[in-house]
């Protein structure tokens, strides 16, 4: 097997990856201010981090590397498309009497680093915007006028825990993804960065270095291995390769730069890498079977000129794909699992937090002088109506200001009234099953049925559904607020069923998630499908009477919180348990002892119109 | 604006790339809807289709993109009582944002002008400018429901409708849409569903030499455009001369009584509501005998669009986990006899 040598110095600290992040960045901000290339693209990077010491360093370290040269902006996540974008600017149009025009901040920021604090709280379509200037490395402004917008992006995700997340549509586009969580600030201190070497200190260092057809098929064959099988991600690994290679002087793009570039880019280390101990490398196990299929040529480029830095690419790729298809199942796993799935729902749908108090459209509730949501317009007749009494006065005061053209009316942005709407907000149906005892499969399906039959025909509705099944030990969200049925379907498809009833545990869960459905903005519905009877209590313990007890508590604190409830009982015989516990809920009761999901549907779609009207 | 990466330059995508030519033969078709994966070229093949087309004639100054010589009632330029001049332009490709206003989409009082002279003008918006052209909305799923709503009127009807801040305007407003998204992230209404023409489904290659052979034109895009474009300029050329003789071609292609009724059986096997989904067919089948140069409709044409002019109309049923274009392929099988892949 092909021996690796890696000297000690060769195992990276994370915080040296953060600064040979900038290396990369570096190199593409000067692509950016220079006009030379043909097409300089931005680049962007994912910084995983809380606000803290450590991230300031990084980026003091950054500005420092980048010079004077490059402007920063800060773009806050409550950023409004107009701003973004720019276009007339209005305010200042009427104070001057006459068209002027101002350059969005993207536009600003052209040849400069955009810092995106707080990233994972961006708005999808306001995050699309970015995306796609990122991108095209060009924007059309609200007037139809186009700019350049070749920039550094700095995405400063700071999510806490999995409840949100980076939206998609822009973490899709960002190249590099480095993570400063657990870098402790002594870290940092003592680290001496490395004097600054970017292509044009390197003199005549050459430009697009080439991967070798080996490396190139490796990484192809990797980032297949990851979930959803991301293509942009392999485009991101090979550009920074390449990137790096051009740091370092090198004419070609060495193993040793893939392996960089994975990491930066992939977040994959090679398993041994993880370890930092030159033992493990000895004891390190003999390379897995070539499980990709590719010929076992000897990959080894012929120029290998950084010093000792050699490694052998066949086994970083090895080495890699087994990292990979780690990370491709702890990814997996991730997203089975109930909270991260939410997560990633809420960042996609874009309802994380945020109560959106404002709408577009619905009935019309009056005036106000603020905009009620971005891109509002003032409404003519009411602007004017407010404009008008104060002209005798403005006519005087304006023509010190040197207006001179004749307008009949004078109007200033204080005048401005928009039009607020009120529409009714959506809601989301919650199913609290009991999947324990014998009948608990065909329960199970009733309810998952009934989910798919609401889904198929909610769209109108613009309901969401929820289910929590329980059984065993502890309740289960098998299904996060959705409304898309193509989501439910996978959710669904595995269930499981039988063991004790934690109806006490399934109450609150469902409590939960009402409680984050009323956050967002949404009426919460919660179904419950039950006979009524918990023998787990609330720690887990099998003791019916606590079991109870605890079931009772939390039934009456969902009542105070009130969340609408109706209890579906489905004991072939109901007996007054399930009654008394919908009572201290303040549910509404209905038997149903042959459960059925048309059933089930047409109660909670009833109940759900109700809603609305 | 510099070179857009060449149509004929995209690797595989094959499905999407036919659904989107034959959206260019027959406007009528009512647009494309491509569903899947992120980063699967579907931006870059909407906009590489644009610099296939070829130029519309319209006159100098018209922002709602008049056919000359037959304008729209409230065009201030063409109706003119000098006659303007006419020029040549690109097929306009017009991108329909997430986070836009609907005074964007369908055009307002132009506050500028209101404001600043008192004069009370229409200023168009991103339907007039789509006129003649294409209309792309990315993440069409995550597309606000006013929004919804507005488009669905117009595209059914080909003309926008303003009444609003005491303005009353209308223009033709024709284009084809063109749809992205990810299905994960929610679902399309139905109604919008039914106005797409076409749909496919793309997703990421997972071939490795598919995969290499992206990242090696990207990189050779990114070297060097114009060399790239210029050396894939002739296979672009070919595809656009092949749009342009279709487009010709597609009127007279004759549809025989037995490829109708196959159609119909089709759509009724299938259980499709409402006639579109035949329309739809029949259209498609003819844009694709044009584009194969043939000037009668054949089976064939059938079977391979009927995928996708079908897969997105079938009533959702719950129950079924198959998904909807292998119901269809399952129908035409069974339909034209031919043996089913699993005997």
């Amino acid at each position: 097997m092909p021996e690796i040598r890696r000297p000690a110095s060769e195992t990276k600290t994370p915080w040296q990856d953060a600064l040979q992040a900038i290396d990369v960045l570096a190199v593409r901000a000067a692509d950016c201010q220079s006009a030379a290339r043909a097409t300089p693209k931005g680049i962007g990077i994912r910084i995983r981090c809380s606000a803290g010491p450590v991230r300031d360093a990084w980026i003091a370290q950054l500005r420092k590397r980048l010079g004077s040269g490059s402007e920063s902006v800060r773009i806050p996540a409550s950023v409004s498309a107009e701003a973004l974008l720019g276009g007339l600017n209005i305010a200042a149009t009427l104070q001057a009497g006459r068209p002027l025009y101002e350059k969005g901040v993207l536009a600003r920021a052209d040849g400069g680093v955009v810092i995106l604090p707080m990233a994972e709280r961006l708005e999808p379509p306001i995050a699309a915007l970015i995306a796609a200037a990122l991108e095209a490395a060009t924007i059309c402004d609200r007037d139809g006028h186009s700019h350049r917008t070749r920039f550094v992006l700095i995405a400063l995700d700071e999510a806490a825990d999995d409840t949100e997340c980076l939206p998609a549509v822009l973490a899709d586009r960002l190249a590099l993804d480095v993570n400063l969580e657990g870098i402790s600030i002594r870290d940092v201190d003592a680290e001496n960065p490395k004097p600054a070497r970017t292509s044009n200190e390197n003199g005549g260092a050459p430009v697009g270095q080439c991967m070798s057809q080996d490396a190139l098929l490796g990484l192809a064959e990797l980032t297949a291995l990851l979930p959803g099988a991301p293509l942009r991600k392999l485009l991101h690994t090979t550009e920074v390769a390449g990137i790096l290679a051009q740091c370092d002087g090198a004419p070609d793009v060495t193993p040793v730069h893939v392996r960089d570039a994975m990491r930066l880019c992939l977040n994959l280390t090679a398993p041994d890498d993880s370890s930092q101990t030159i033992e493990d490398q000895a004891s390190d196990p003999s390379p897995p079977p070539d499980q990709t299929g590719r010929p076992s040529t000897d990959a080894r480029p012929e120029d290998t000129s950084e010093d000792t830095r050699e490694i052998d690419l066949d086994q970083l790729l090895a080495d890699m794909a087994v990292s990979a298809q780690a990370a491709s199942d702890r990814i997996v796993d991730e997203i089975r699992r109930p909270e991260t799935a939410k997560a990633q729902a809420q960042a996609k749908t874009g309802k994380s937090g945020a109560q959106k108090n404002s709408s577009t459209r619905g009935r019309p509730v009056g005036h106000s002088s603020r905009p009620p949501y971005d891109g509002a317009r003032p409404d003519i007749s009411a602007t004017l109506r407010t404009a008008i009494p104060w002209q005798r006065i403005r006519n005087r005061d304006l023509k010190t200001k040197g207006w001179t053209k004749d307008t009949r009316i004078r109007i200033l942005p204080s005048d401005f009234k928009y039009i607020r709407y009120r529409h009714r907000s959506e809601s989301t149906a919650i199913f609290a099953v009991d999947a324990s005892g014998s009948t608990a499969l065909a329960r199970l399906a009733e309810a998952k049925g009934a989910i798919e039959l609401l889904l198929a025909d909610c769209y109108v509705r613009r309901d969401n559904v929820a289910l929590v099944a329980f059984r065993g030990a502890h309740a289960e969200t098998l299904l996060e607020p959705t409304r898309s049925l193509v989501r439910a379907k996978r959710s669904l498809t595995g269930l499981p069923g039988g063991g004790p009833t934690p109806l006490a545990n399934g109450i609150q869960r469902s409590l939960e998630l009402a409680g984050q459905a009323r956050q967002r903005g949404q009426t919460p519905l919660i179904v419950y499908l039950t006979d009524g009877n918990g023998n787990i209590a609330l720690d887990g313990r099998p003791d019916r009477k606590q079991a109870a007890a605890d079931a009772r508590k939390l039934a009456e604190a969902g009542a105070v919180q009130g969340f609408r409830s109706v209890l579906i009982d489905i004991a072939a015989r109901p007996r007054p348990a399930a009654k008394d516990l919908a009572q201290a809920m303040r549910a509404d009761y209905c038997a149903l002892p042959h459960v059925s999901a048309t059933a089930v549907s047409t109660i909670v779609g009833r109940y759900l119109s109700d809603q609305h009207g | 604006m510099s070179n857009p990466f060449p149509f004929s330059a995209i690797v595989g995508q094959d499905e999407m790339k036919h659904a989107l030519l034959l959206a260019a033969v027959e406007p009528g078709l009512g647009g494309v809807l491509v569903f899947g994966d992120r980063g699967t070229g579907k931006s870059t093949a909407v906009r590489a289709l644009a610099a296939l087309l070829p130029k519309i004639s319209t006159v100098k100054g018209c922002q709602y993109n008049c056919e000359a010589g037959r304008p729209a009632a409230d065009c201030p330029v063409c109706n003119a009582p000098r006659r303007p001049a006419r020029h040549q332009r690109a097929t306009p490709i017009v991108d329909l944002p997430l986070g836009v206003t609907e005074d964007r989409v369908c055009g307002a009082l132009d506050l500028e002008k209101a404001l600043l002279s008192g004069e009370r003008a229409f200023e168009p918006g991103l339907l007039a400018r789509a006129h003649r052209g294409f209309l792309y909305i990315d993440e069409v799923n995550l597309l606000e429901d006013h929004l919804v709503d507005l488009l669905l009127d117009v595209a059914a009807s080909g003309v926008n409708v303003v009444e609003r801040e005491g303005l009353s305007v209308r223009h033709p407003a024709r284009f084809i849409m063109i749809g992205s998204g990810n299905p994960e992230e929610g679902e399309l209404r139905p109604q919008l569903l039914d106005r797409f023409g076409l749909s496919v489904d793309v997703s990421s290659p997972r071939e490795v030499s598919t995969r290499v052979e992206v990242v090696r034109r990207r990189d050779q895009f990114e070297r060097d455009p114009d060399d790239f474009c210029h050396r894939w300029a002739k296979a672009d050329n070919a595809i656009k001369r092949r749009i342009m003789a279709a487009r010709k071609g597609v009127a007279a292609v004759a549809v025989t009584d037995q490829t109708l009724a196959l159609a119909a059986e089709l759509c009724i096997r299938l259980g499709v509501d409402g006639l579109r989904g035949e329309l739809t067919l029949m259209r498609a089948a003819r844009a694709n005998a044009a584009l194969e140069k043939r000037n009668e409709v054949k089976m064939s044409d059938i079977v391979t669009v009927a995928p996708m002019a079908l897969c997105h109309r079938l009533r959702r049923d719950p129950l079924d986990e198959a998904g909807s274009v292998a119901r269809v392929t399952r129908a035409i099988d069974e339909m034209t006899d031919r043996p089913v892949g699993h005997a």
